[in-house]
């Protein structure tokens, strides 16, 4: 009596230390803002080797993460310009701070009008070198006489026409956009579109919270946009779209597959414990559980990230097996401190081998995996002490109305098939599995492309599409940073790596690319033009004059002009302050170097070969690619890992025949699931590995709870099979998603669940187990 | 009162002669019907163009072809000798036995001020409008009146007045530089070349 008095004031301090425990977590959690971050990237390391890299790829990043590019389609110029104010309009009086930019009110060229003889194409600046002047003279004599003669600045200050020369063969202003009316607009398609490029303050796109209200301004002001322009068409493309969508559409989809997952769930339970408090007495653990590895991995990360979410939510299909044991043991025993006994020792050796098996993960460098692991051992450890410590305050025997008999009989039906399969030539049987395996195992292909994680809807496709067409922009996802010592050297870099790019446009090994020095020259290579330009003028403008008539006087201004131009140089400043040019500001970074972008690319390797000291080629896309690569590789190997500590525990703990049977079934479940991946063509990624964790984790429960209970199997039998059907709609579910990340381990689990619990059933059936 | 009579006979005359200017074009398709518009033209020119920052007139002559199917063709044949060939998009000149070529494809400012010209000399009367205010004013000759309404076009032209009677007889414009080109238009012929810029 004694005893038992000192076991439940011990068992009152535990539950008095779990309320202590669970209350700081609750009020320091409460103290911090809230942060779900749905940025991939961000959860990735580095994949730069040294800071400034990174510091590039975050330019490059942050001026393409917040632009949104709107194009107003109408049949005139008017039309569209007037639908693009009024969008405008509707926006500056929203609720979020945009940086809009439509109007231009200037020509471009303005800027450059000072410099001309500074400026000089790459094919008038190489006439000049191997003093062709007769062709430039004649040139400009052609031009002067024509008609279509378009004089940007007086002739006086450009009788050569070097200035239209420079902007007419500029790749830089290569740009399916002009100004007209004061907007930049293009013709495509038999319409007119005008541009609106809408910047967000940087972060938004990473909050959903944010984003939504922002996208759900925009989206409001195009329909009010739409209402009063009916013939208008209003197209808007850009990150912050596709991740609005992508985000919405898959709270939805998730929403939709949830809601389907928990009805199923509810009616799976309500079979097998037909009893509302029962259910809900199930439910309580494992959703305290994820809150509190929610609020835990606020306090320590500072942030979740949305993957962690989805990956982490595993750890119910796992905290539910200890509910489903003690309530199923609780039945058939009389007392709670019996049946913690009972069930104790199999759910805390499947607490530690899920530990085992999230820990390995902690130790692959990567901050998701470190966060899902955190998540998921924090959340099983918090589900198993709820069980064991408020469990038994409330569960009475009379109230409980489990009926395992119905998930027995289904069970044992399963079970006895499995032991009539494995006694007629077990071995035969074994042989052929392996080589069937094997041959589909052979046949998995891998596709670690981080571009394959999303697939646009047909109609952001289509909206980019448009852009790309209406636009002319079809940039690569490979870029140079030129570092340089100053400004200067920057330029000076940059202009060494045009003279490789140039050459591999004309090998077909990029189609373009932009780089500021196209439209800015260094100094020095400007001293030259303009050496060149007075060399030729010194010598042409005389048979110039002669020609046209014109008479010392004009000779005289010309001259004057062109001296004047002496030590004057057009600089990335002002450019930069040009609004025409905002889209430039992209290609420089100040104090730090310039990005040339590159467009067309058919041979990315060919690229490399540019680099040196000062020019870094950079491939975001590929360069992650192959770090999940790398990954994948990684998580292979800590998979086998943990597997192979877990094998060695239930080796010492069952023996060598029993241990190894019961360690058997995830493993043959994996092999399984790649094979069936390799037969159907499907190409694993990262995240399908991750999935196989899962698999284990699962497997290794329902075999030890098995194994542990092999003398009273009926009552852990039905928790086993009803924790694999719940777990099964629970996750197997989101195979149907659309979005890559869920869908991969969706499937891996649709295929896993069911065969691990087959296996498990199988290699019981070897050991001799019986219902 | 001889010089309220002078100031009287001036006030009609400027009435009597004020410029196209003054009469806006409400209905463009009118234009469209009242212009005779025939596809394909070619005869001779002169153009004489004031360079205002060097006062100074360059006067060229020569022949001109236009097609609007197949673009703009303009040859001088004084002072100098050479040939200007428009085509989708395209300049191609042709001096000294020298080809060079000027695609502006791709450089869309620079399309859109040839766009301009060309619709004016193909009379593309719904092109000019996107570009120019019109004004019109006929009898038995016409005097058609351009005033640009965007900022980049009226960099390089700002007014322009296009006269004939038939045909286009005469085109006048200036540009922000306060240039001035006219060019004159003769022995018109509902003919014309070849246009390529492989010629």
């Amino acid at each position: 009596m004694r005893q038992k008095s000192v076991v439940l004031n011990r068992h009152f301090l535990y539950v008095f230390l779990l309320l202590i425990f669970t209350a700081i977590i609750t009020i320091i959690f409460l103290s911090n803002p809230i942060s779900v971050k749905t940025d991939l990237l961000a959860m990735l390391p580095a994949t730069s080797d040294n800071d400034l890299k990174q510091r590039v790829f975050n330019h490059v990043s942050i001026n393409s993460m917040g632009r949104i590019n709107i194009l107003f389609g109408a049949d005139d110029t008017a039309l569209s310009k007037e639908a693009g104010l009024y969008f405008k309009s509707l926006i500056t009086q929203g609720n979020v701070n945009y940086e809009v930019e439509q109007t231009i009110d200037e020509p471009f060229w303005n800027t450059l009008a000072s410099y001309n003889y500074n400026l000089l194409s790459d094919r008038y600046r190489l006439l000049l070198e191997k003093k062709n002047y007769d062709e430039l003279t004649d040139s400009a004599l052609s031009i002067l006489y024509s008609p279509v003669n378009a004089a940007i600045v007086p002739f006086a200050k450009d009788p050569f026409f070097f200035l239209s020369n420079y902007i007419m063969e500029s790749g830089l202003l290569k740009s399916g956009f002009h100004p007209e009316q004061s907007v930049l607009v293009s013709a495509y398609n038999g319409k007119i579109y005008s541009f609106l490029s809408v910047n967000l303050e940087q972060g938004v796109t990473f909050s959903p919270k944010t984003l939504s209200v922002a996208m759900g301004e925009l989206e409001q002001a195009k329909a009010m946009t739409l209402e009063r322009f009916p013939d208008i068409l209003i197209n808007m493309t850009g990150i912050p779209v596709h991740t609005y969508h992508v985000s919405s559409s898959s709270v939805k989809e998730v929403g939709i597959i949830s809601a389907v997952s928990l009805l199923l769930v509810l009616a799976a339970m309500f079979l097998a414990m037909p009893s509302l408090y029962l259910i809900l007495a199930t439910f309580f653990p494992i959703l305290s559980a994820v809150f509190v590895a929610f609020m835990s991995v606020n306090i320590v990360f500072k942030e979740a990230h949305i993957l962690t979410l989805v990956f982490g939510t595993s750890l119910i299909g796992l905290s539910v097996d200890y509910c489903l044991h003690y309530v199923m043991e609780r039945r058939e025993l009389k007392d709670s401190y019996e049946t913690l006994k009972q069930i104790k020792i199999a759910v805390t050796i499947s607490l530690i081998t899920s530990i085992i098996g999230f820990a390995a993960l902690t130790m692959s460098g990567m901050p998701l995996l470190k966060q899902i692991a955190f998540f998921s051992i924090t959340g099983l450890l918090y589900a198993y002490m709820t069980v064991m410590i408020i469990y038994p305050l409330f569960f009475k025997r009379d109230i409980l109305k489990v009926s395992p008999d119905k998930l027995r009989n289904i069970e044992k039906s399963v079970a006895d098939a499995f032991v009539a399969f494995s006694k007629k030539y077990i071995f035969i049987k074994a042989i052929l599995f392996v080589v069937i395996a094997g041959t589909g195992i052979l046949m998995l292909k891998s596709d670690d492309g981080i571009q394959h994680l999303y697939r646009p809807s047909p109609t952001l496709a289509e909206a980019e599409k448009l852009f790309s067409d209406v636009s002319k922009q079809k940039l690569s996802p490979a870029f140079f940073f030129v570092s340089g010592t100053d400004d200067e050297n920057v330029l000076i870099n940059e202009e060494k790596l045009r003279k490789n790019l140039d050459n591999a446009v004309s090998k077909g090994i990029l189609t373009g690319y932009k780089a500021i020095s196209q439209l800015v020259p260094s100094i020095q290579k400007q001293k030259e033009n303009y050496i060149l330009s007075t060399e030729f003028f010194g010598s042409e403008i005389t048979k110039l004059a002669g020609l046209t008539g014109i008479n010392d006087t004009g000779i005289t201004i010309m001259n004057e002009y062109i001296m004047s131009g002496e030590g004057k140089y057009l600089t990335v400043d002002d450019v930069l302050k040009n609004k025409h040019f905002d889209i430039l500001k992209s290609l420089w970074i100040e104090g730090q170097g310039s990005v040339v972008l590159t467009e067309g690319v058919n041979d990315y390797a060919a690229l490399m070969n540019f680099q040196d000291n000062d020019i870094y080629y950079m491939n975001k896309i590929s360069d992650l690619s192959d770090m999940l690569a790398g990954y994948r590789y990684k998580v292979t190997f800590m998979l086998l890992l943990s597997y192979t500590a877990i094998l060695v525990f239930m080796l010492a703990r069952y023996g060598l025949r029993n241990g190894a049977m019961t360690a058997v079934s995830p493993g043959l479940a994996i092999l399984t699931v790649l094979a069936v991946f390799g037969f159907t063509g499907v190409s694993i990624s990262f995240f399908h590995v991750i999935a196989l964790f899962l698999i284990l984790c699962f497997g290794i429960d329902y075999s030890v709870f098995h194994t542990e209970n092999a003398n009273r199997l009926k009552y852990s039998a039905a928790a086993v099979m009803l924790s694999c059907t719940t777990t099964f709609l629970s996750f197997g579910m989101l195979a149907f998603t659309s979005f890559e990340v869920t869908k991969s381990l969706g499937l891996t689990l649709f295929l896993g669940i069911p065969l691990v619990y087959m296996f498990s059933l199988l290699s019981k059936a070897i050991m001799g187990m019986k219902l | 009162m001889v010089k309220y009579l002078v100031l009287f006979i001036f006030f009609m005359f400027s009435q009597s002669f004020g410029t196209v200017f003054d009469h806006p074009l409400k209905d463009i398709d009118s234009l469209n019907k009242t212009m005779y518009d025939p596809d394909v033209i070619s005869g001779k020119f002169i153009q004489t163009r004031y360079i205002s920052s060097l006062d100074v007139t360059l006067k060229s002559e020569g022949e001109f072809a236009i097609d609007k199917k197949s673009g703009l063709m303009w040859r001088n044949t004084k002072p100098v000798s050479n040939v200007t060939v428009i085509q989708n998009g395209t300049i191609c000149i042709f001096a000294n036995g020298k080809q060079s070529n000027i695609s502006s494809s791709d450089n869309a400012a620079i399309k859109e001020i040839l766009n301009v010209i060309n619709s004016i000399f193909t009379r593309d009367y719904n092109g000019i409008s996107k570009y120019f205010q019109l004004y019109f004013q006929s009898g038995k000759e016409f005097t058609l009146g351009l005033k640009t309404k965007d900022s980049v076009i009226s960099s390089v032209i700002q007014n322009m007045v296009v006269k004939g009677s038939k045909y286009i007889e005469q085109i006048e414009f200036s540009d922000r530089n306060n240039d001035r080109t006219t060019i004159n238009f003769s022995e018109i012929k509902e003919y014309a070349p070849k246009i390529s810029c492989s010629e």
